[in-house]
């Protein structure tokens, strides 16, 4: 299942993102290395994961984390414009419209077919839900070990400006556009996965 | 310094390109704009019987790609071997990498380079569930690549394979089948025939009587148009249904 928060929560917050903020500690900070902040040395949260910030969830039939990726509004602090804003070469995409995706986080517990099918399902949600807010672009940083698997999704992707090495890897900034078009581009590579998508915040926002 | 409008119109001319004259005209520009002389990208196939949906297309003089054909080097390629297990770029050659290579490696590189192939830089290409691909771009003389150009190297030969990619799926039909959904039971049996049990074993380690144990493997080999035992095995370690560790651990 896929589900939508909005704004970040942790510690006694909810379990889904937890254990997705624990999940992504393994991946960027334990098994890639990255120089980012990990919380009571379990969680990797920074300073974008804040209520501006939105998720989109894969969870299995046990509530468990499989997948997720965050959006950040452009018109806010994000990683391109505040870290990395040298990987733009013209001016930096921004805009009511414009959203920046960071921090795409496959579960280690699954084996690689199931994470094919997760990375799918969270990218169809990605889309899906553009569409559904009137969000037409999406900026990101693509290092050289996921550039081809973020191509071979079928979307419009192209560079903002030249890649540098950063850290050891090739690096670059890509704009990602979004139309109505997408879903049949999707359709089109393979990776669009038919789903209902949750909006989790709803009920967070009745009960409190 | 290279410019980086330049840079992202060469990408979007990969898009716009509508057949394989389109792409070789934009390599070739790419190719200079990078400073190299000579470039190749595809798949890692065997180039006489090539797979559905796979492609090669290179800037190699017809003398180099008879030989290559002639004596089958690309079973053997020096650069397409390096690629394995890496994602990240290399140029070459660098002494650390080959090292790794075979007697028979070292003879294709050293042909490679009596043809003006001197040094270069490769691109890995590896795409869950697809065959493995690459890009090389090379120059007939050594030691002139210039460093700071890689990672514009990478991105654009990495948007290259993936404009080249979407015209092949294409004029294939869109040929890729995703791989078949399984339940853990027959995920069970499927690590149990990689084990080499039979059908009364497998009953036993499960708990199930034979009979049972034959039925899951059955709609097993149905999912995949009934296939043979042993292909399965290998098409299940491809699809990434199951991994050489689940299959070769201990019972």
């Amino acid at each position: 299942m896929i589900q939508i928060f909005e704004g970040a929560q942790w510690a006694n917050g909810l379990p889904i993102l937890d254990g997705m903020y624990r999940d992504r500690k393994k991946i960027f900070v334990d098994l890639l290395g990255w120089d980012v902040p990990v919380v009571d040395g379990a969680y990797e949260i920074d300073q974008f994961d804040d209520e501006h910030a939105i998720y989109v969830v894969a969870t299995n039939e046990k509530g468990e984390h499989e997948g997720s990726i965050r959006l950040l509004p452009s018109r806010r602090p994000h990683v391109l414009g505040s870290i990395f804003p040298e990987l733009c070469d013209g001016a930096i995409p921004v805009g009511e419209n414009v959203f920046e995706l960071s921090r795409a986080c496959l579960s280690p517990r699954n084996r690689a077919a199931r994470r094919l099918q997760v990375r799918n399902a969270v990218t169809t949600a990605v889309v899906e839900f553009a569409l559904l807010r009137g969000i037409d672009r999406f900026t990101c940083i693509a290092d050289s070990g996921w550039l081809s698997q973020i191509l071979s999704l079928g979307w419009d992707c192209r560079p903002l400006g030249l890649p540098r090495d950063i850290a050891g890897l090739n690096t670059g900034a890509l704009v990602i556009e979004i139309d109505s078009d997408t879903p049949d581009k999707l359709r089109t590579a393979g990776t669009y996965v038919p789903m209902r998508i949750v909006h989790a915040h709803a009920d967070g926002r009745a009960a409190a | 310094m290279i410019q980086s409008q330049e840079f992202q119109s060469i990408i979007q001319a990969f898009y716009d390109a509508k057949d394989e004259q389109g792409i070789y005209e934009t390599f070739d520009h790419l190719t200079y704009f990078l400073g190299f002389k000579y470039f190749a990208i595809g798949h890692h196939v065997d180039l006489l019987n090539p797979p559905i949906a796979s492609f090669g297309i290179s800037n190699y003089s017809s003398g180099w790609l008879n030989e290559v054909f002639h004596e089958r080097y690309f079973m053997d390629d020096p650069i397409h071997f390096l690629c394995n297990g890496r994602h990240a770029g290399f140029a070459w050659p660098e002494s650390h990498l080959l090292n790794r290579l075979n007697e028979r490696h070292r003879h294709i590189l050293e042909r490679g380079a009596l043809r003006n192939f001197q040094s270069g830089y490769t691109i890995p290409v590896h795409l869950p569930g697809e065959y493995s691909g690459s890009c090389t771009f090379a120059t007939p003389t050594s030691g002139t690549i210039a460093h700071n150009v890689l990672p514009a190297a990478f991105f654009a030969a990495s948007h290259a394979f993936e404009a080249i990619r979407r015209l092949a799926r294409t004029a294939a039909g869109l040929g890729l089948e995703p791989p078949p959904q399984f339940t853990d039971r027959q995920r069970e049996v499927i690590l149990l025939m990689g084990q080499g049990k039979t059908y009364a074993e497998m009953g036993m380690i499960l708990g199930i009587s034979r009979e049972t144990a034959h039925q899951h493997c059955k709609l097993v080999f149905r999912a995949y148009g009934n296939i043979q035992r042993c292909n399965l095995i290998a098409r299940v370690l491809y699809d990434g249904i199951a991994s050489f560790p689940e299959m070769l651990r201990k019972q």
